[in-house]
Protein backbone atom coordinates (compact mmCIF):
# COMPACT_ATOMS: atom_id res chain seq x y z
CA UNK A 1 0.00 0.00 0.00
CA UNK A 2 1.02 4.04 0.04
CA UNK A 3 3.89 4.25 2.13
CA UNK A 4 3.79 7.23 4.41
CA UNK A 5 5.89 10.30 3.54
CA UNK A 6 6.98 13.02 6.28
CA UNK A 7 7.90 16.29 5.58
CA UNK A 8 8.82 18.77 8.10
CA UNK A 9 8.82 22.96 7.43
CA UNK A 10 10.48 24.51 10.01
CA UNK A 11 10.05 27.49 11.53
CA UNK A 12 12.72 30.16 12.93
CA UNK A 13 12.69 27.47 15.89
CA UNK A 14 12.36 24.01 16.47
CA UNK A 15 9.24 24.98 18.65
CA UNK A 16 7.29 26.02 15.53
CA UNK A 17 6.41 23.35 12.80
CA UNK A 18 5.08 22.69 9.84
CA UNK A 19 4.29 18.67 9.13
CA UNK A 20 3.57 17.46 5.69
CA UNK A 21 2.43 14.08 5.76
CA UNK A 22 2.48 12.04 2.41
CA UNK A 23 -0.54 10.01 1.39
CA UNK A 24 -2.63 10.15 4.47
CA UNK A 25 -6.07 12.75 5.15
CA UNK A 26 -8.22 13.15 8.06
CA UNK A 27 -8.31 9.76 9.24
CA UNK A 28 -4.82 10.48 10.91
CA UNK A 29 -4.58 14.13 11.02
CA UNK A 30 -7.91 14.06 13.09
CA UNK A 31 -7.05 12.27 15.86
CA UNK A 32 -3.26 13.93 16.16
CA UNK A 33 -4.91 16.88 16.31
CA UNK A 34 -7.24 15.64 19.04
CA UNK A 35 -4.16 14.33 21.07
CA UNK A 36 -2.08 17.51 20.50
CA UNK A 37 -4.98 19.64 21.69
CA UNK A 38 -4.78 17.95 24.97
CA UNK A 39 -0.70 17.93 25.52
CA UNK A 40 0.16 20.46 28.17
CA UNK A 41 2.97 21.84 26.04
CA UNK A 42 1.11 22.76 23.10
CA UNK A 43 0.33 26.25 22.83
CA UNK A 44 -1.30 25.62 18.77
CA UNK A 45 -2.17 23.12 17.03
CA UNK A 46 -4.41 22.52 13.75
CA UNK A 47 -4.42 20.56 10.55
CA UNK A 48 -5.32 20.93 6.99
CA UNK A 49 -5.80 18.93 3.60
CA UNK A 50 -5.08 21.69 1.30
CA UNK A 51 -6.44 20.06 -2.04
CA UNK A 52 -8.70 16.95 -2.07
CA UNK A 53 -6.62 16.10 -5.34
CA UNK A 54 -3.17 15.89 -3.56
CA UNK A 55 -3.17 13.24 -1.19
CA UNK A 56 -1.36 15.26 1.82
CA UNK A 57 -2.17 16.60 5.07
CA UNK A 58 -0.56 19.36 7.25
CA UNK A 59 0.00 19.52 10.48
CA UNK A 60 0.94 22.79 12.23
CA UNK A 61 2.52 22.38 15.95
CA UNK A 62 3.64 25.50 18.13
CA UNK A 63 4.84 24.28 21.54
CA UNK A 64 5.94 26.25 24.55
CA UNK A 65 9.00 24.49 25.23
CA UNK A 66 9.73 21.27 23.69
CA UNK A 67 11.13 20.88 20.01
CA UNK A 68 7.55 19.91 17.95
CA UNK A 69 9.23 17.40 16.32
CA UNK A 70 9.21 15.81 19.96
CA UNK A 71 5.93 16.47 20.43
CA UNK A 72 4.46 14.85 17.65
CA UNK A 73 6.06 12.16 18.43
CA UNK A 74 4.61 11.82 21.86
CA UNK A 75 1.20 12.66 20.60
CA UNK A 76 1.74 9.30 18.01
CA UNK A 77 2.11 7.24 20.88
CA UNK A 78 -0.50 8.57 23.14
CA UNK A 79 -2.58 7.41 20.06
CA UNK A 80 -0.90 4.13 19.43
CA UNK A 81 -1.56 3.37 23.51
CA UNK A 82 -5.13 4.44 23.08
CA UNK A 83 -5.65 1.88 20.17
CA UNK A 84 -3.86 -0.69 21.72
CA UNK A 85 -5.90 -0.35 24.73
CA UNK A 86 -9.14 -0.24 22.05
CA UNK A 87 -8.03 -3.13 20.58
CA UNK A 88 -8.16 -5.15 23.93
CA UNK A 89 -11.44 -3.56 24.99
CA UNK A 90 -12.81 -4.76 21.23
CA UNK A 91 -11.60 -8.71 22.02
CA UNK A 92 -12.84 -8.96 25.37
CA UNK A 93 -16.32 -7.51 24.23
CA UNK A 94 -16.30 -10.08 21.33
CA UNK A 95 -15.14 -12.81 23.65
CA UNK A 96 -17.97 -12.25 26.15
CA UNK A 97 -20.53 -11.79 23.50
CA UNK A 98 -19.72 -14.91 22.08
CA UNK A 99 -19.82 -16.51 25.27
CA UNK A 100 -23.76 -15.32 26.02
CA UNK B 1 -13.51 15.89 24.07
CA UNK B 2 -12.49 13.78 26.59
CA UNK B 3 -8.27 13.79 28.38
CA UNK B 4 -6.42 11.04 26.31
CA UNK B 5 -4.90 10.48 29.01
CA UNK B 6 -7.42 9.24 30.68
CA UNK B 7 -7.33 6.18 28.16
CA UNK B 8 -10.32 3.64 29.41
CA UNK B 9 -12.71 3.06 26.58
CA UNK B 10 -16.22 0.74 27.25
CA UNK B 11 -17.66 -1.29 24.46
CA UNK B 12 -20.62 -3.20 24.51
CA UNK B 13 -21.79 -5.02 21.99
CA UNK B 14 -25.50 -5.23 21.15
CA UNK B 15 -25.72 -7.87 18.32
CA UNK B 16 -23.49 -9.44 15.85
CA UNK B 17 -23.56 -11.83 13.20
CA UNK B 18 -21.34 -11.98 10.30
CA UNK B 19 -23.51 -9.52 8.36
CA UNK B 20 -23.49 -7.39 11.02
CA UNK B 21 -22.41 -5.61 14.23
CA UNK B 22 -23.64 -3.26 16.50
CA UNK B 23 -21.25 -1.91 19.57
CA UNK B 24 -21.86 0.92 21.84
CA UNK B 25 -18.47 3.22 22.75
CA UNK B 26 -17.76 5.00 25.33
CA UNK B 27 -15.01 7.53 26.50
CA UNK B 28 -13.67 8.11 23.13
CA UNK B 29 -13.15 11.39 21.39
CA UNK B 30 -15.52 11.55 18.30
CA UNK B 31 -12.04 12.30 16.08
CA UNK B 32 -10.86 8.82 16.75
CA UNK B 33 -13.65 7.11 16.40
CA UNK B 34 -14.54 8.77 12.71
CA UNK B 35 -11.05 7.85 11.79
CA UNK B 36 -12.41 4.08 12.86
CA UNK B 37 -15.24 5.03 10.21
CA UNK B 38 -13.14 6.20 7.57
CA UNK B 39 -10.33 3.16 7.70
CA UNK B 40 -13.59 0.92 8.03
CA UNK B 41 -14.62 2.62 4.61
CA UNK B 42 -11.25 3.17 2.63
CA UNK B 43 -9.00 1.63 4.03
CA UNK B 44 -9.66 -2.09 4.97
CA UNK B 45 -8.57 -4.45 1.74
CA UNK B 46 -10.52 -7.15 -0.12
CA UNK B 47 -10.66 -8.43 -3.33
CA UNK B 48 -12.68 -7.52 -6.17
CA UNK B 49 -12.92 -7.79 -10.09
CA UNK B 50 -10.41 -5.31 -11.96
CA UNK B 51 -10.01 -6.84 -15.07
CA UNK B 52 -12.54 -8.37 -17.86
CA UNK B 53 -12.08 -10.13 -20.79
CA UNK B 54 -15.17 -10.74 -22.76
CA UNK B 55 -15.22 -13.45 -25.11
CA UNK B 56 -18.50 -13.87 -26.17
CA UNK B 57 -21.67 -11.34 -25.64
CA UNK B 58 -24.84 -11.45 -27.57
CA UNK B 59 -26.85 -10.75 -24.43
CA UNK B 60 -28.94 -7.54 -24.63
CA UNK B 61 -26.24 -5.43 -22.23
CA UNK B 62 -23.34 -4.10 -23.49
CA UNK B 63 -19.52 -5.28 -22.37
CA UNK B 64 -18.88 -2.30 -20.38
CA UNK B 65 -21.89 -2.63 -18.52
CA UNK B 66 -22.05 -6.02 -17.51
CA UNK B 67 -17.83 -5.46 -16.38
CA UNK B 68 -19.35 -2.86 -14.44
CA UNK B 69 -21.77 -5.04 -12.16
CA UNK B 70 -18.72 -7.64 -12.16
CA UNK B 71 -16.19 -5.05 -10.27
CA UNK B 72 -19.10 -4.53 -7.64
CA UNK B 73 -19.46 -8.59 -6.90
CA UNK B 74 -18.06 -8.67 -3.28
CA UNK B 75 -15.80 -11.58 -2.97
CA UNK B 76 -15.12 -13.57 -0.06
CA UNK B 77 -11.99 -12.10 1.53
CA UNK B 78 -11.35 -13.77 4.52
CA UNK B 79 -7.45 -14.39 3.54
CA UNK B 80 -6.77 -11.16 2.16
CA UNK B 81 -3.13 -10.98 3.84
CA UNK B 82 -1.82 -13.69 2.08
CA UNK B 83 -2.34 -11.83 -1.09
CA UNK B 84 0.20 -8.88 -2.09
CA UNK B 85 -1.53 -5.57 -3.46
CA UNK B 86 -0.85 -5.69 -7.57
CA UNK B 87 1.16 -2.80 -7.02
CA UNK B 88 3.89 -4.60 -4.79
CA UNK B 89 3.66 -7.92 -6.25
CA UNK B 90 6.94 -9.47 -7.41
CA UNK B 91 5.25 -10.55 -10.59
CA UNK B 92 5.60 -8.89 -13.86
CA UNK B 93 1.75 -9.04 -14.68
CA UNK B 94 -0.06 -11.45 -12.64
CA UNK B 95 0.40 -14.54 -10.53
CA UNK B 96 -1.56 -16.70 -8.34
CA UNK B 97 0.15 -14.04 -5.59
CA UNK B 98 -1.65 -11.07 -6.50
CA UNK B 99 -4.55 -12.23 -8.66
CA UNK B 100 -7.35 -14.60 -8.50
CA UNK B 101 -9.08 -16.06 -12.08
CA UNK B 102 -12.81 -16.14 -12.54
CA UNK B 103 -14.85 -17.61 -15.25
CA UNK B 104 -18.63 -17.08 -16.48
CA UNK B 105 -19.99 -19.01 -19.26
CA UNK B 106 -24.03 -19.48 -19.99
CA UNK B 107 -26.13 -20.28 -22.30
CA UNK B 108 -30.11 -20.04 -22.90
CA UNK B 109 -30.36 -23.64 -24.67
CA UNK B 110 -33.94 -23.88 -24.20
CA UNK B 111 -36.51 -21.29 -25.21
CA UNK B 112 -37.27 -20.23 -21.69
CA UNK B 113 -34.88 -17.26 -20.20
CA UNK B 114 -32.40 -17.43 -18.21
CA UNK B 115 -30.79 -15.52 -15.32
CA UNK B 116 -26.91 -15.50 -15.05
CA UNK B 117 -26.08 -15.22 -11.21
CA UNK B 118 -22.84 -14.02 -9.68
CA UNK B 119 -22.86 -17.68 -8.46
CA UNK B 120 -22.27 -18.88 -11.99
CA UNK B 121 -18.67 -16.99 -11.71
CA UNK B 122 -16.37 -20.18 -11.39
CA UNK B 123 -13.03 -19.49 -9.19
CA UNK B 124 -9.96 -20.63 -9.90
CA UNK B 125 -9.44 -20.68 -5.81
CA UNK B 126 -11.69 -21.85 -3.63
CA UNK B 127 -10.67 -18.89 -0.79
CA UNK B 128 -12.04 -16.04 -3.44
CA UNK B 129 -16.08 -17.02 -4.44
CA UNK B 130 -18.93 -14.54 -5.06
CA UNK B 131 -20.41 -14.39 -1.60
CA UNK B 132 -23.41 -16.36 -0.99
CA UNK B 133 -25.66 -16.79 1.65
CA UNK B 134 -28.44 -19.50 2.47
CA UNK B 135 -31.24 -17.03 1.44
CA UNK B 136 -29.56 -16.61 -1.58
CA UNK B 137 -27.73 -19.28 -2.58
CA UNK B 138 -27.17 -18.08 -6.51
CA UNK B 139 -25.88 -14.53 -5.32
CA UNK B 140 -26.16 -11.55 -7.29
CA UNK B 141 -28.67 -11.37 -10.70
CA UNK B 142 -25.77 -10.13 -13.22
CA UNK B 143 -27.95 -10.16 -16.45
CA UNK B 144 -30.66 -12.36 -18.10
CA UNK B 145 -30.53 -14.29 -21.37
CA UNK B 146 -33.15 -15.18 -23.94
CA UNK B 147 -33.12 -17.84 -26.39
CA UNK B 148 -30.46 -18.42 -27.88
CA UNK B 149 -28.19 -15.61 -26.11
CA UNK B 150 -24.65 -16.15 -24.22
CA UNK B 151 -22.45 -14.98 -22.26
CA UNK B 152 -19.01 -16.03 -21.88
CA UNK B 153 -15.78 -14.37 -20.32
CA UNK B 154 -12.79 -14.25 -18.03
CA UNK B 155 -12.49 -11.75 -14.93
CA UNK B 156 -9.45 -11.20 -12.59
CA UNK B 157 -9.62 -9.92 -8.76
CA UNK B 158 -7.66 -8.29 -7.73
CA UNK B 159 -6.61 -6.97 -4.03
CA UNK B 160 -7.42 -3.36 -3.39
CA UNK B 161 -8.73 -0.48 -0.84
CA UNK B 162 -11.75 1.63 -0.90
CA UNK B 163 -9.95 4.60 -1.08
CA UNK B 164 -9.43 4.04 -4.66
CA UNK B 165 -12.08 2.32 -5.88
CA UNK B 166 -15.27 1.90 -3.43
CA UNK B 167 -16.04 -1.76 -4.88
CA UNK B 168 -12.79 -2.76 -2.21
CA UNK B 169 -14.92 -1.46 1.13
CA UNK B 170 -15.36 -4.60 2.55
CA UNK B 171 -18.53 -2.88 3.89
CA UNK B 172 -21.89 -2.10 3.08
CA UNK B 173 -22.56 0.39 5.77
CA UNK B 174 -20.38 1.89 8.89
CA UNK B 175 -22.11 4.79 10.35
CA UNK B 176 -22.14 6.04 14.38
CA UNK B 177 -24.33 8.11 16.13
CA UNK B 178 -24.88 9.55 19.00
CA UNK B 179 -26.95 8.11 21.90
CA UNK B 180 -30.37 10.39 21.81
CA UNK B 181 -31.94 11.77 25.26
CA UNK B 182 -35.84 11.64 25.24
CA UNK B 183 -37.23 12.98 27.53
CA UNK B 184 -41.23 13.22 28.02
CA UNK B 185 -42.99 15.78 30.93
CA UNK B 186 -45.26 13.44 32.53
CA UNK B 187 -47.21 16.67 33.46
CA UNK B 188 -47.43 18.27 30.26
CA UNK B 189 -48.75 13.89 29.12
CA UNK B 190 -51.56 14.09 31.95
CA UNK B 191 -53.31 17.09 30.30
CA UNK B 192 -54.05 16.15 27.24
CA UNK B 193 -57.08 14.31 25.73
CA UNK B 194 -56.58 10.57 23.76
CA UNK B 195 -56.61 11.75 20.49
CA UNK B 196 -54.06 14.14 20.92
CA UNK B 197 -51.63 11.91 22.86
CA UNK B 198 -52.61 9.44 20.16
CA UNK B 199 -51.71 12.31 16.98
CA UNK B 200 -48.37 12.96 19.13
CA UNK B 201 -47.25 9.18 19.49
CA UNK B 202 -47.69 8.89 15.76
CA UNK B 203 -45.76 12.08 14.95
CA UNK B 204 -42.97 9.84 15.52
CA UNK B 205 -41.39 8.17 12.06
CA UNK B 206 -39.30 6.11 14.30
CA UNK B 207 -42.00 4.74 16.66
CA UNK B 208 -39.67 6.03 19.73
CA UNK B 209 -43.00 6.29 21.89
CA UNK B 210 -45.52 3.64 22.91
CA UNK B 211 -48.66 3.69 23.94
CA UNK B 212 -51.56 0.82 25.33
CA UNK B 213 -54.37 0.62 22.84
CA UNK B 214 -56.35 3.22 24.61
CA UNK B 215 -53.81 6.11 24.83
CA UNK B 216 -53.61 6.74 28.29
CA UNK B 217 -50.08 6.27 28.90
CA UNK B 218 -46.91 7.15 26.74
CA UNK B 219 -43.37 5.54 26.73
CA UNK B 220 -40.36 5.25 25.95
CA UNK B 221 -39.73 1.27 25.87
CA UNK B 222 -36.25 0.01 27.16
CA UNK B 223 -34.20 0.45 23.96
CA UNK B 224 -36.48 2.79 21.77
CA UNK B 225 -34.88 5.34 22.51
CA UNK B 226 -31.63 3.82 20.38
CA UNK B 227 -34.37 4.34 17.21
CA UNK B 228 -34.43 8.23 17.67
CA UNK B 229 -32.79 9.83 14.35
CA UNK B 230 -32.84 13.62 16.10
CA UNK B 231 -35.65 14.70 13.42
CA UNK B 232 -37.33 16.68 16.07
CA UNK B 233 -40.50 15.97 14.34
CA UNK B 234 -41.99 15.61 17.87
CA UNK B 235 -40.60 18.51 19.17
CA UNK B 236 -42.23 20.29 16.20
CA UNK B 237 -45.22 18.60 16.50
CA UNK B 238 -45.42 20.05 20.31
CA UNK B 239 -44.79 23.40 19.67
CA UNK B 240 -47.37 23.39 16.72
CA UNK B 241 -49.90 21.89 19.26
CA UNK B 242 -49.17 24.49 21.80
CA UNK B 243 -47.49 22.10 23.84
CA UNK B 244 -43.77 23.31 24.34
CA UNK B 245 -42.11 21.64 26.95
CA UNK B 246 -43.63 18.48 26.00
CA UNK B 247 -40.58 16.57 24.65
CA UNK B 248 -36.41 17.32 24.95
CA UNK B 249 -34.87 15.51 22.45
CA UNK B 250 -30.83 16.13 23.01
CA UNK B 251 -27.15 14.03 22.80
CA UNK B 252 -27.25 12.25 26.12
CA UNK B 253 -23.40 12.61 26.37
CA UNK B 254 -20.47 13.95 23.99
CA UNK B 255 -18.39 11.00 24.12
CA UNK B 256 -21.29 7.99 23.77
CA UNK B 257 -21.54 6.54 20.21
CA UNK B 258 -24.12 3.62 18.78
CA UNK B 259 -21.51 2.14 16.12
CA UNK B 260 -23.42 0.11 13.36
CA UNK B 261 -21.33 -2.18 10.56
CA UNK B 262 -22.35 -4.22 7.70
CA UNK B 263 -20.20 -6.40 5.80
CA UNK B 264 -21.05 -6.91 1.87
CA UNK B 265 -20.43 -10.30 3.14
CA UNK B 266 -16.54 -10.24 2.04
CA UNK B 267 -14.99 -10.56 5.54
CA UNK B 268 -17.31 -10.87 8.80
CA UNK B 269 -18.68 -7.64 10.36
CA UNK B 270 -16.43 -8.22 13.48
CA UNK B 271 -13.15 -8.98 11.94
CA UNK B 272 -13.28 -6.29 9.76
CA UNK B 273 -13.93 -4.08 12.76
CA UNK B 274 -10.83 -5.71 14.72
CA UNK B 275 -8.37 -4.96 11.32
CA UNK B 276 -9.91 -1.28 11.29
CA UNK B 277 -8.12 -0.76 14.54
CA UNK B 278 -5.14 -2.96 13.47
CA UNK B 279 -4.37 -0.62 10.37
CA UNK B 280 -4.61 2.30 12.60
CA UNK B 281 -2.13 1.18 14.70
CA UNK B 282 0.09 0.66 11.30
CA UNK B 283 -0.55 3.91 10.64
CA UNK B 284 0.85 5.64 14.00
CA UNK B 285 3.86 3.14 13.72
CA UNK B 286 5.09 4.43 10.67
CA UNK B 287 3.59 7.65 11.71
CA UNK B 288 6.53 7.32 14.68
CA UNK B 289 8.99 5.56 12.34
CA UNK B 290 8.89 8.78 10.26
CA UNK B 291 9.32 11.06 12.63
CA UNK B 292 11.89 9.08 13.88
CA UNK B 293 13.98 9.57 10.64
CA UNK B 294 12.98 13.42 10.10
CA UNK B 295 15.57 13.74 12.98
CA UNK B 296 18.51 13.25 10.75
CA UNK B 297 17.56 14.88 7.37
CA UNK B 298 15.90 17.82 8.42
CA UNK B 299 13.91 18.99 4.95
CA UNK B 300 13.79 23.11 5.38
CA UNK B 301 11.66 24.33 3.15
CA UNK B 302 10.47 27.90 4.06
CA UNK B 303 7.00 28.65 5.66
CA UNK B 304 3.92 27.70 4.50
CA UNK B 305 1.10 30.07 3.67
CA UNK B 306 -2.44 28.03 4.26
CA UNK B 307 -5.22 28.07 6.79
CA UNK B 308 -5.29 25.32 9.53
CA UNK B 309 -8.42 23.76 10.64
CA UNK B 310 -9.28 23.93 14.40
CA UNK B 311 -12.50 22.34 14.90
CA UNK B 312 -13.85 19.34 14.38
CA UNK B 313 -14.84 18.28 10.80
S1 LIG C 1 -36.58 13.48 17.25
FE1 LIG C 1 -37.68 12.39 15.62
S2 LIG C 1 -37.02 10.26 15.85
FE2 LIG C 1 -36.45 11.29 17.74
S3 LIG C 1 -38.17 10.93 19.11
FE3 LIG C 1 -38.57 12.89 18.12
S4 LIG C 1 -39.80 12.38 16.34
FE4 LIG C 1 -38.90 10.47 17.07
ZN1 LIG D 1 1.72 -10.98 -8.61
Amino acid sequence: MSTLKLQIVQDSDEKNATFIFENEDHTLGNPLRYVLSKHPDVSFVGYSVPHPYEEKMHLRIQTKSKPARDVLKEATNTLEEMMTTLKGKMEDALREAEIS
Amino acid sequence: MINPQKNDPKIRILSCTDEKIVFTLREVDVSVVNSLRRILLGEIPSMAIEMVEIINNTSVLPDPFIAHRLGLIPLTSNYIQDFNFPQDCNCTSTCDNCCVDLQLSRKAETEQEIGVYSADLISTNPRVTPVRDPETPRGILLLKLSAGQQISLKATAKKGIGRHHAKFSPVSCAVFSYEPDVRLSQAIIDDMPANEKEAFVTSCPKQVFSSDPMFSVIKIHDQDHWNCMFCQECVNWAEENHREGLVIVKHREPNNFKFTVESTGSIPAAMIVKLAIQQMMKKLDLCRQATDNIGNQLTVLGSLDGEYLESDL
